[in-house]
């Protein structure tokens, strides 16, 4: 059970009168915790100690990743087609490949020099016209007369041919009832 | 290569003497020949390769022009027609083309199409002829309906959409040539006219489709049918068809249409390019352009990738194509490089890559309806640059989806030409039934001759060595590859 309070108004002695005026100057401050400033020195305190492991792994990621990139340019190099200007030119010729997919370069306009080899990778990105479209795009060049002939059947006669006027009218008359 | 008519002269019954019939057919032979390449009634051609100038040998016929001046009709009558879709009786005539077709008959048919009218194997053109009896009755009635509505499905499938079987439509038109030329061997003007009407409205028919492919195969047609007249001419005693001729319509083919198809192919054929157009593109909705541009430039004839396969091209294309589209902007939509430094990648390309197409397509497109003295010259410049490497802004899509327009323009326009220095052809028969001697120039002849197409000026015409020469150049065709003459040669 608490005592209870001097309520008679006496004078504090001297020590306490001190502390109490050391209380009376304290404010209360906000509740709370930082907690993005708790999370950064988390995670400073995290990569400082594992900082040796980390090089290696991002060192050795950077190289794979460089080797890979190498091994798969040495892969597709072969098929990446040349970018020499004459191509795009010739393609739509009479002569040409019309409708061939074009170099990179001229196909858009590619701008900087020194890019051959990534290109080159890129090109075999692009869409490569169908057979059908590259048809098209020759019959349109050169006329009709580039229309795949009709091929030749195998002259076996099919196995429901049409019937014949004069095989019609005996079938038509049976099924009236009628006589040819 | 050129082929000459021969006459042939059947022997009598006579029993002579071995040697006296064996110098007597070598003479025979001798004076056939001479009479062949000099004063007999002989059209001669060269094969139209388009290697070469078109150089027709035709003798000269006076002949004054009928009465009533549309008594031959190239175009059936309208009194002669009936409502319908003729598109449904030539399907029905394709299928009645017989089944047992070998290469023999293929190369036999070729060879009655071609060899001189004197020469014709009268026994072989009727076994083929009645061996397609059906179909032709059935090509008749088609060419005959008043409309033709080949229904492909080119607005929901593009240049995916199957179209008509135009190789047997061809495949008809040859058959028909050999029923016309059979008629002209028997001098029948009257059934080879109606023929000739058969084949006029197939071209005509077959023309009148979305794809420009079915305009050049209608083209081709029109082409086997002018032969037949040029034929027809060449035989003595042959109805004049100067008015026939100036009654056809020009142009005889609609190609506007074609034209018009051909432009937006690749917005019909690829649906994610229409809505680049409408909204921002989104990551998402590159991939799926990417992925619907690769099945339309492959017909559906891949096997259709997988979805990281997708995801990688459409990285790919967007690499390749950025620095293309971020410059675009800049420098044709006037765009800040900062605020186009701010943009998502996604949305630099669907900027870029409808407005870009456009500006590749119309670049070409836009001669296409211009008289063809205009077009062709303005197309094969613009195709010249749309070729060159480096050529401003030359759009990934057009290059695949542009074809080649100034020769199917110059096919067109061919047609055309055709028929109106034919008809100057007839002009100079006329003239020379009515007055006895060539006319100095084609001013002479009091007809309305209508200028060349190919350079908006009047044919060249020139009297010489008894024979007159009727030539178009056109412009700018140094090879003289595209050049028609028609030459021809007095009696």
């Amino acid at each position: 059970m608490q005592e209870p309070m001097n309520e008679g108004g006496g004078e504090l002695p001297e020590e306490l009168k001190a502390f109490e005026s050391r209380l009376a100057g304290v404010r209360p401050a906000a509740a709370g915790i930082d907690r993005d400033r708790m999370l950064f020195e988390a995670g400073r305190a995290a990569g400082l100690s594992g900082a040796k492991r980390a090089r290696w792994v991002w060192g050795a990621g950077t190289f794979g990743g460089w080797a890979a990139a190498a091994c798969v340019a040495l892969v597709l190099w072969p098929h990446a087609p040349k970018a020499t200007p004459g191509n795009s030119s010739e393609a739509r010729g009479p002569g040409g490949d019309v409708g061939a997919p074009q170099n990179v370069q001229a196909v858009e306009n590619a701008p900087r020099a020194g890019d051959s080899v990534l290109a080159g990778l890129l090109s075999n990105f692009l869409p490569q016209p169908s057979p059908a479209l590259r048809e098209r795009n020759l019959i349109l060049s050169r006329g009709a007369d580039a229309l795949p002939d009709l091929p030749p059947s195998t002259g076996i006669p099919a196995a429901d041919p049409l019937p014949e006027s004069y095989q019609l009218h005996p079938l038509l008359g049976h099924a009236k009832g009628f006589r040819s | 290569m050129t082929y000459t008519h021969r006459l042939r002269r059947d022997g009598g019954g006579q029993k002579w003497s071995l040697t006296l019939r064996i110098g007597c057919v070598a003479a025979a032979g001798m004076l056939g020949t001479l009479l062949a390449r000099t004063a007999c009634a002989q059209t001669t051609w060269p094969e139209r390769t388009g290697q070469q100038p078109t150089r027709v040998i035709i003798p000269l016929h006076p002949s004054a022009p009928q009465t009533p001046d549309l008594q031959y009709h190239l175009l059936p009558r309208a009194s002669d027609m009936h409502a319908g879709n003729a598109a449904l009786g030539y399907a029905a005539a394709v299928e009645m083309i017989p089944p047992d077709r070998t290469a023999a008959e293929a190369d036999e048919l070729e060879t009655l199409r071609t060899e001189p009218l004197a020469d014709l194997d009268e026994k072989a053109a009727q076994k083929i002829l009645a061996n397609y009896d059906h179909a032709l009755r059935q090509l008749r009635l088609a060419a005959r309906y008043d409309y033709v509505d080949w229904q492909t499905d080119v607005f929901n499938r593009g240049l995916d959409a199957p179209l008509p079987s135009l190789s047997f439509l061809r495949q008809l038109s040859n058959v028909l040539t050999v029923a016309i030329r059979l008629d002209l061997k028997h001098r029948d003007f009257a059934a080879a006219v109606e023929k000739l009407q058969t084949g006029f409205a197939l071209a005509r028919h077959t023309g009148e489709g979305h794809a420009l492919i079915q305009t050049l195969v209608g083209a081709a047609i029109a082409g086997a049918m002018t032969r037949e007249v040029e034929e027809w001419i060449g035989i003595d005693g042959s109805p004049n068809l100067f008015w026939p001729l100036a009654y056809m319509p020009r142009p005889l083919l609609d190609m506007p249409r074609a034209l018009a198809f051909e432009k937006d192919a690749a917005y019909l054929s690829i649906p994610e390019l229409r809505q680049m157009r409408a909204r921002p593109l989104t990551v998402a909705g590159w991939t799926r352009f990417v992925a619907g541009f690769q099945s339309a430039s492959s017909g559906g004839d891949v096997e259709p990738p997988k979805t990281y396969e997708q995801q990688l091209q459409a990285t790919g294309l967007a690499l390749m194509i950025y620095p293309s589209a971020k410059q675009y902007l800049i420098e044709r939509q006037h765009l800040s490089p900062e605020d186009v430094d701010k943009m998502p990648v996604a949305e630099v390309l669907g900027r870029y890559f409808p407005d870009s197409f456009d500006a590749s397509m119309d670049r070409t497109f836009r001669y296409v309806n211009l008289p063809p003295a205009v077009a062709l010259p303005a197309l094969r410049k613009a195709e010249r640059d749309f070729g060159q490497p480096g050529g401003m802004y030359t759009n990934l899509l057009a290059r695949i989806f542009l074809p080649s327009l100034d020769r199917a323009i110059f096919i067109n326009a061919n047609t055309n030409r055709t028929l109106d220095a034919l008809e100057a052809v007839e002009g100079v028969r006329a003239y020379a039934a009515e007055h006895h001697e060539l006319p100095a120039n084609l001013a002479a002849l009091g007809l309305p001759i209508p200028n060349d197409p190919m350079t908006a000026r009047p044919f060249d015409y020139r009297v010489e060595n008894g024979g007159v020469t009727i030539t178009s150049v056109p412009l700018e065709d140094p090879a003289a590859r595209d050049t028609l003459i028609y030459q021809l040669t007095g009696p």
